[in-house]
């Protein structure tokens, strides 16, 4: 499975220019995540990729063919979890995967064991007989990742999996994804940057519809050596000049700040930046300039 | 296939949904609002009470409820947002081509399940007159295919606009339209509401069923293709509806499939062979022809083909002087002439279309004119016959049918005003199961083909009014020095026998022949009465010949308790109206005054006859006591006050309950009464005989007023005060 994004821009037709001249490209194996400020552009790149939108220029080629030809397969490799979703409510979970394993397909035997798989890994096995309408908001969205991954799916995209999951399932969920990326293209995007961290081993930085970052979130850290510093403030200080504070920590001496700019205040040390630090940096600078 | 996986799919989501469930049950429930609420059919007869009527209510109900479920189907997947689910991973198109047949098919299963359930109550209440197959037939020609063309019309405005509230709004323009009609060939808009005239017991004609399956077929048609139109204007890319068109035409075997079907759809309309195209309004003859050409002997040849509802037939003429110039023939619109000959040689005709409703003027003109005669004419046509506009709203009048055939006028053979003809035979060709009846009098030479059909052969007039044929029988017996044909339809051999109608019959017309005067209709001591199906409108008679309607002998009339004491005595009640009615004295109806007081009065002179006077009073005068005392008592009739209290429909409840009483238990006591004021039987029996003797005042020549109340006082020489039973 290849993917090849070429010179994307995306204008809706309300006039919004959601995404600007993206060029990326993708070959599985490969675990992605997507990271980005709210409006950024992440939903906007998943949807054209699943073939939801079409780009008002450039192309997308699957597999070097134009995505638009390639519909068919693409629906047949594709699990989709979008950000916002609605489910058969009047279905139980069951009813609606075998429904759902039924669109992508899958039949009888195989169906049932692709179920069960999903099931189990999204931990709703017990509530598998519960109408839908009786779940919890954490329990749709693992009815919505569950239906995603059904069939073992060649590309994966994820938009937000995560949200409405509590910390413990979210990192359990993390790993299920990476599991799963095996020779697959996984798409993920999140505002926790943590989770990429752990499980990515790329990542796009989208800011403001334009591709910042695309490259392994190790030589994003690397980059942003020398950027990030600490040093300790009192109460009602200024934010220094070009800075941004990344945290602000209740220490005995007073606030610990941490923060993120191009050039470190000389009262500021330095220290061995994080890849949300790397991210914020990322962001940071583009937003200055 | 992926389509096929995918019905599987919404097929047992959609038995899965409670809104499916709902409607599925509402739609069974649906017929019952034909029983009585929402009667589609106004001409009485079993079949079309107990089949016609909850099968076609079933049908327009039902199918809203379907084209509610399906837009609302179609907009939940929207609303919901789980078709950014769903479309991700199957295309919109199939998905909803699925869905749609799934929900085509849920509607299939439900209209076997709705044959059933209505089978044993129509089966009981029909009794022998119950026809299996024709009552399956009318779920299937109407029930089904309406319930998918809504289903498809429904999606399809819910996929052009996808918004409810336009597609709800576009959907009802739709129904207005068929509800109402619009233009003069209205019978076609129905598409929902589909039009029966009448269903007959005893003369079954599939013509109405012909045309329902063909008017369903001509919309399926059209709604496929509009949903076709709107598979194309699925939104994509969430685009709007022109760029999502402009995207969809890519999609080139829907394209087509839209395209033939609502090019379809049009033809079918445009070509329908059942009601007359010609303009809507009478073009009338600028002048009389007065026949200049001359025709020694006509003989028409019929065939006729049941199955397909059409005849093949050959006019041929002894022409003893051709007129000069173009002669016009009228022929039914329905007819193609194939040719017309002279002496063997082919000659030109043309066919007019602008004709007067329900027949078409072809013109040819004989070579060498009025010097060229001595030859034969002939004209050669077929067709399946249509039926004029005007008449399509009431009756059905030209049918070829396997248990039923009735042709007429131009629908027989061609008319024309420029030839005197000198004598006509007819040759029928018909199955040999029916029995043919030239203007009500019964055919009697025959030559059995040995193929199934006969040849029947006979003098006939110019014009024939009316060749029917059907499964008769016939019982042939003197009343007084009269010889009565009585003719009937065979499915009613049974309840002749029972109810002893020929003997009843006898009885009728020897008592009123003998107290009030010779029957109109007798002619040269003969007299045929022939029975008729309930599609054909209007009583008839002339000489020597009296129709009879078919729903005299229908187990609801004969269980009519208020016009006679029993089913015997019901028959006998309507034989009656035979003097006192629209073929002998017309009365007046004011509400108590009417042909009902006379015709039961009558009745239960003869029931005295024949029973004896204790059966008499017991079984009509003490009931009619009875009837109006308990009028009487009624709290509303001596509480006018609390009767305005009432709601309306009570209020129409009662008068009507009070109008029956008034008619047929008030007026025959007050007959009575009269009786024994003017002296008696024989006194009162005098006064009805003058006053039978002038019914060609009263009524049945049109332009002279009724027979009133106050006439019928005049004759008695009594007053209202009088006759006052309170
Ligand atoms: N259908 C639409 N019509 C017009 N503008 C839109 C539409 N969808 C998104 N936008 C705009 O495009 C931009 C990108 O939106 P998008 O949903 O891709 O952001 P995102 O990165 O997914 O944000 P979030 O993290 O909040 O989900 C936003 O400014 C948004 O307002
Ligand atoms: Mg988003």
């Amino acid at each position: 499975m290849k993917i090849d994004v070429n010179n994307i821009t995306m204008i809706y037709p309300s006039g919004k220019k959601a995404l600007q001249d993206i060029s990326v490209s993708a070959e599985s194996p490969e675990f992605i995540g997507v990271l980005g400020p709210n409006g950024a552009g992440k939903t906007t790149l998943m949807k054209l990729l699943i073939a939801g939108l079409l780009p008002t220029k450039g192309e997308i080629l699957l597999n070097d063919k134009p995505l638009l030809e390639q519909e068919k397969q693409l629906k047949a490799q594709l699990g989709y979890l979008p950000q916002s979703f609605g489910l058969y409510d009047e279905l139980t979970v069951w009813e609606f995967l075998d429904y759902m394993a039924a669109l992508k397909g899958l039949r009888g035997k195989n169906s049932k064991a692709a179920i069960e798989k999903v099931l189990e890994c999204t931990n709703m096995a017990e509530q598998r007989k519960v109408r839908i309408r009786n779940l919890s908001g954490g329990q749709r969205q693992r009815v919505g990742i569950a239906q995603a991954l059904l069939g073992e799916p060649k590309l994966i995209i994820l938009d937000e999996p995560t949200v409405g999951l509590d910390p413990e399932e979210r990192v359990k969920f993390r790993n299920i994804f990476s599991e799963m990326a095996q020779n697959k293209i996984v798409l993920l995007s999140t505002h926790i940057v943590e989770d990429v961290q752990a499980v990515c081993n790329r990542v796009f930085v989208i800011y403001n519809g334009q591709l910042l970052y695309d490259g392994s979130p190790s030589k994003l850290v690397a980059k942003t050596t020398g950027h990030v510093g600490v040093y300790l403030s009192k109460l009602g200080d200024d934010t220094p000049e070009g800075c941004q504070i990344v945290s602000k920590v209740n220490v005995s001496e007073g606030i610990q700040c941490r923060i993120v700019a191009e050039s470190l205040p000389e009262f500021a040390t330095a220290v061995a930046p994080t890849l949300e630090d790397a991210y914020l940096y990322c962001i940071h600078k583009e937003g200055r300039e | 296939m992926k389509l096929i996986s995918l019905y599987r799919v919404e097929l047992r989501r959609l038995l899965l949904s409670k809104g499916v469930w709902l409607v599925a049950v509402l739609s069974l429930c649906a017929p019952l609002l034909g029983y009585s609420l929402y009667p589609s059919i106004w001409m009485e007869s079993m079949t079309g009470d107990y089949i016609g009527n909850p099968v076609l209510a079933g049908t327009t109900v039902g199918a809203v409820f379907w084209a509610v479920l399906a837009m609302k189907e179609s907009n939940r997947v929207y609303r919901n947002n789980t078709s950014v689910l769903t479309d991700a991973i199957a295309s919109p198109l199939s998905l909803s081509t699925a869905r749609v047949i799934a929900m085509m098919t849920i509607s299939m299963l439900v209209t076997c399940v709705c044959s059933v359930i209505y089978l044993p109550y129509t089966m009981v209440k029909m009794e022998y007159l119950f026809q299996a197959d024709f009552y399956f037939a009318n779920f299937l020609v109407f029930m089904l295919p309406t319930w998918w063309i809504s289903i498809l019309l429904a999606e399809s405005f819910y996929q052009l606009s996808s918004r409810m509230e336009i597609a709800v709004i576009l959907y009802i323009l739709l129904v207005c339209l068929s509800l109402m009609g619009v233009t003069s060939s209205g019978y076609f808009e129905k598409w929902i509401n589909p039009m029966v005239i009448a269903f007959s017991d005893g003369f079954v004609t599939w013509w109405p069923l012909r045309m329902g399956l063909y008017t369903r077929v001509t919309w399926l048609c059209i709604a496929i293709g509009a949903w076709c139109i709107s598979l194309l204007a699925i939104r994509k890319y969430q685009k709007g509806l022109l760029l999502s068109v402009g995207i969809g035409l890519k999609k080139v075997s829907v394209l087509v499939g839209a395209i033939v079907f609502v090019v379809l759809g049009v033809l079918l309309w445009v070509k329908q062979p059942f009601i007359d195209h010609g303009p809507d309004e009478w073009i009338l003859e600028d002048e009389m022809v007065w026949s200049s050409g001359t025709i020694s002997e006509a003989h028409y040849t019929i065939e006729t083909h049941p199955r397909t509802g059409t005849i093949t037939a050959k006019a041929e003429y002894e022409v003893k002087r051709p007129y000069d110039g173009e002669a016009e023939l009228l022929l039914n619109p329905g007819y193609d002439i194939k040719s017309i000959t002279y002496d063997g040689e082919e000659i030109a005709f043309w066919t007019s279309d602008e004709h007067v409703d329900g027949h078409r003027a072809t013109y040819f003109e004989v070579p060498g004119g009025s010097k060229n005669g001595g030859k034969l004419l002939t004209v050669e046509y077929s067709g399946f016959p249509t039926l004029a506009k005007v008449m399509a709203w009431f009756s059905v009048q030209d049918v070829v049918d396997e248990e039923y055939i009735l042709l007429g006028g131009e629908t027989l053979f061609p008319m024309t005003e420029y030839y005197s003809i000198g004598k006509s035979f007819l040759e029928i060709t018909i199955p040999d199961d029916l029995t043919p009846y030239l203007d009500h009098v019964p055919m009697t030479e025959y030559l059995d083909n040995q193929d199934g059909t006969r040849t029947w052969s006979s003098e006939c007039s110019v014009y024939v009014r009316d060749f029917s044929a059907a499964k008769y029988e016939m019982a042939t017996f003197m009343a007084g020095d009269t010889e009565v044909k009585f003719s009937y339809s065979e499915v009613y051999h049974d309840a002749v026998e029972e109810i002893g109608a020929v003997q009843a019959v006898k009885d009728v017309l020897e008592y009123c022949t003998a107290h009030y005067g010779k029957y109109d209709w007798i002619d040269k001591n003969s007299l045929i009465l022939l029975q008729k199906g309930a599609i054909v409108t209007g009583g008839y008679a002339h000489k020597g010949v009296s129709t009879w309607f078919e729903s005299v002998l229908s187990p609801s009339t004969l269980a009519d308790a208020e016009k006679g004491a029993s089913a015997t005595d019901v028959f006998i009640h309507e034989m009656v109206h035979q003097w006192w009615g629209d073929l002998g004295l017309q009365c007046e109806d004011d509400g108590l005054w009417s042909c009902e007081g006379l015709t039961v009065y009558t009745t239960y002179r003869i029931a005295k006859e024949r029973y004896g006077e204790l059966y008499a009073k017991q079984y009509y005068v003490d009931q009619w006591q009875a009837a109006v005392d308990a009028q009487n008592r009624n709290f509303y009739n001596r509480h006018p006050e609390y009767f305005e209290l009432l709601p309306e429909t009570y209020q129409a409840r009662i008068r009507m309950t009070n109008e029956g009483t008034n008619k047929y238990m008030r007026m025959p006591l007050v007959i009575l009464k009269a009786q024994e004021l003017v002296g008696g039987e024989d006194a009162m029996d005098e006064i009805l005989r003058e006053m039978y003797a002038c019914r060609s005042h009263y009524g049945f020549n049109y332009g002279y007023e009724a027979f009133s109340y106050d006439d019928f006082l005049k004759f008695c020489g009594l007053t209202k005060e009088e006759l006052n039973l309170d």
